[in-house]
């Protein structure tokens, strides 16, 4: 029913009417398409510490990631069923604080981030209590594996597992070093630091060392009370796992400086700059390092090592090459699901396998699963801390 | 041997963080206020000593300039903003918490959120028959005590001193008595201020330095300035031996984690037995 000039309604459609609804629909259909292309970007964000204690580990984190969304989107970017969708990178500075972090993941969740990077094991499961809800893939660069598991469905662990790791270079001690005894552990005092003693005083017991475990709170910079209480009986190795670069170097030089004789465990990626800035590099030469990803020998992994090289001069961490694999790894996934539906990527992460930087890569039990190089620690003629491969295990 | 290594490790730490302590209490018994600034300024004080030392000071040049900086930032903060909240103890401690809160991102941004490290003036340490002597740390601890001495005798024997010492124990009858309320008040901030910034550089050597490494400290000063007396610089002083020394013994005999929950436990067993704290006063 239409109404004319003069008010009065008249029955039928005319062309005029024909008309003004084909232009309507039109528009909407043009509007319609015009917002289905808008939405062909896949958000994805990196919560990590820009500032803070970990703040040396933020910015090389984020490189690797650009690399990554630089060469997905070169590629053509995510295929989808209507068409391919580029990936957008948000970033967030959590400072390596849980609470700043929960307020951010609430951001990203309004941002449309469905896909989330976060560093730190101890951030971690503060950024869970907002991203399992929301169904937000979450993708924790962090130690421990107390934030993993069915109770958390969308969580996926592409850092290694820093416990795991330690088990390997205590393999190759119990191998190459036979008249090693005693193992101390240092652990921040909190759940992850917890979860790693775990596995690793399991795994020390099942080499037969005698273990020592100490944990000490985040903040902590002066270790000479803890020293010196080690000291009285020292270990042969002390294993330093799960603190930013800054703390664990201040301990490794506080140690020295204490009369410490023995070697370091860091299962976890080093931080030269750390121990630079302390001057304290002389301090762990001949000290193990797991993961030690020295090099990368795939033609993508040389690609990734020279552009992180470029960007970061005299500051590859190799640690952030999972970055770059899961990366690849969530393309993947998203492409073989079909859908930006997270239940279903999250089943199809566990399906796909793809070449990474390391060789093929590929999720199972939600971590990812690869050999683990241990590394013995050594300088080089102009006091850069560099590695050479002693072994390989699986943890 | 390793009881006095305990000993001498709880001193270390106890002397250093009395330093920030006097600092807290003196600007607490004179104006008033709760200055939640005074970590930042800790922090300041390491960072100025890294940059002066940078420019060609070496580490005493830096340390200098860190605490002329540190007390000029002091006196500037103090004669604009909170020598009018002298005695407004609630409107003064949100000023402070605001402000601390505002120079801890500042310091983000002009600093950036990497560590930055110093080269100690001497370092190494001595070995005494297995008692370990690390050169800064003893340099920190006699500094710490020497300037301990010299505030405390500043404070006792001076003209000025007793002029803050009056205006703590009475502003007006200070007042009526010719002290100078705003001098007193913006120099004892000055003060307080200079003695935080030459805790941080001190310290600088044996860590790296970070926009919040203030916090951890000014928490512990406020346990010892609670427990110690408000205002009062020998009850600061004993109680930061004390939170020092609590720091090593629990660590050494029993387990880093237990340190800050026995140093809590201390100081309220201190406060239920002296209410006013070891060494405070009832005005």
């Amino acid at each position: 029913m239409t109404q004319n000039k003069l008010g009065k309604r008249r029955k039928g459609v005319t062309r005029r009417d024909i008309g003004l609804y084909g232009a309507a629909l039109s528009t909407t259909l043009l509007m319609g398409t015009r917002n289905a292309r808008a939405s062909q970007v896949v958000k994805f964000g990196l919560m990590s510490s820009f500032t803070g204690p970990a703040a040396s580990f933020g910015e090389v984190e984020a490189v690797s990631v650009e690399i990554a969304i630089a060469d997905i989107n070169a590629a053509g970017g995510i295929k989808l069923k209507d068409g391919p969708a580029k990936v957008e990178l948000i970033k967030y500075d959590h400072a390596y604080d849980p609470s700043k972090a929960t307020t951010l993941a609430r951001q990203a969740v309004q941002d449309g981030v469905r896909f989330l990077e976060v560093l730190g094991g101890g951030v971690i499961p503060a950024v869970q209590t907002v991203s399992e809800p929301a169904k937000m893939l979450l993708f924790g660069q962090g130690a421990g594996t107390h934030w993993l598991g069915p109770k958390r469905p969308f969580t996926f662990q592409p850092f290694y597992n820093i416990g795991a790791n330690a088990v390997v270079c205590l393999e190759y001690l119990k191998q190459a070093k036979p008249q090693t005894k005693k193992i101390a552990l240092v652990y921040p005092d909190d759940d992850m630091g917890e979860s790693i003693a775990g596995t690793v005083i399991a795994g020390a017991k099942r080499f037969g060392f005698e273990v020592e475990r100490h944990f000490v709170t985040r903040s902590t910079t002066d270790y000479y009370p803890l020293l010196s209480s080690m000291m009285r009986s020292p270990p042969d190795y002390i294993d330093i796992d799960g603190m930013p670069g800054p703390q664990y170097a201040t301990l490794a030089k506080q140690s020295r400086e204490n009369g410490y004789k023995g070697g370091f465990i860091f299962s976890t990626s080093l931080d030269p700059n750390a121990f630079r800035k302390l001057s304290a590099s002389d301090a762990i030469v001949g000290s193990l390092n797991a993961p030690a990803w020295a090099e990368w020998s795939t033609e993508i992994g040389k690609r990734w090592t020279a552009e992180v090289d470029r960007r970061l001069p005299g500051n590859r961490q190799m640690w952030t090459g999972r970055s770059y694999d899961n990366l690849i790894l969530l393309k993947a996934a998203i492409e073989d699901a079909g859908t930006l539906d997270t239940t279903q990527i999250a089943q199809a992460l566990e399906r796909v396998t793809v070449s990474g930087l390391a060789g093929t890569v590929r999720y199972v039990n939600r971590s990812i699963a690869a050999p683990i190089p241990v590394g013995e620690i050594y300088l080089t003629s102009n006091g850069d801390i560099a590695l050479k491969k002693v072994f390989e295990g699986n943890g | 041997m390793f009881y006095i290594q305990v000993l001498l490790n709880g001193v270390t730490a106890g002397v250093t963080l009395a330093l920030v302590s006097i600092g807290l209490t003196l600007i607490f018994g004179v104006l008033g206020v709760v200055n939640f600034i005074h970590g930042v300024v800790f922090m300041l004080g390491a960072y100025a000593t890294i940059y002066f030392a940078q420019m060609g000071g070496g580490y005493f040049g830096g340390l200098i300039g860190a605490a002329i900086s540190t007390a000029v930032f002091g006196l500037i903060v103090a004669y604009f903003f909170l020598e009018r909240f002298q005695g407004r103890f609630l409107e003064g401690a949100v000023f402070t918490v605001a402000g601390a809160l505002f120079l801890e991102s500042v310091a983000h941004e002009l600093f950036g959120g990497a560590p930055r490290g110093i080269a100690p003036p001497f370092s190494g340490v001595y070995n005494i028959n297995g008692l370990i002597l690390n050169k800064h740390r003893l340099l920190v601890l006699v500094a710490g005590l020497l300037i301990v001495l010299a505030v405390h005798l500043y404070v006792k024997h001076s003209r000025f001193g007793r002029a803050m010492r009056a205006l703590q124990q009475d502003p007006l009858a200070a007042t009526l008595q010719g002290v100078r309320v705003r001098e007193v008040s913006v120099f004892t901030f000055g003060l307080g201020s200079c003695l935080a910034g030459v805790a941080g550089g001190l310290v600088a050597p044996l860590q790296l330095s970070l926009p919040d490494m203030g916090v951890v400290p000014l928490l512990l000063a406020f346990v010892s300035i609670i427990a110690g007396g408000m205002g009062s610089i020998a009850g600061a002083f004993w109680m930061a031996l004390c939170v020092g020394m609590i720091q090593s013994v629990v660590t050494s005999f029993w387990s880093p984690q237990a340190v800050i929950g026995v140093t809590f436990l201390f100081a309220m067993m201190v406060l239920v037995v002296r209410p006013t704290g070891l060494a405070g006063h009832d005005h």
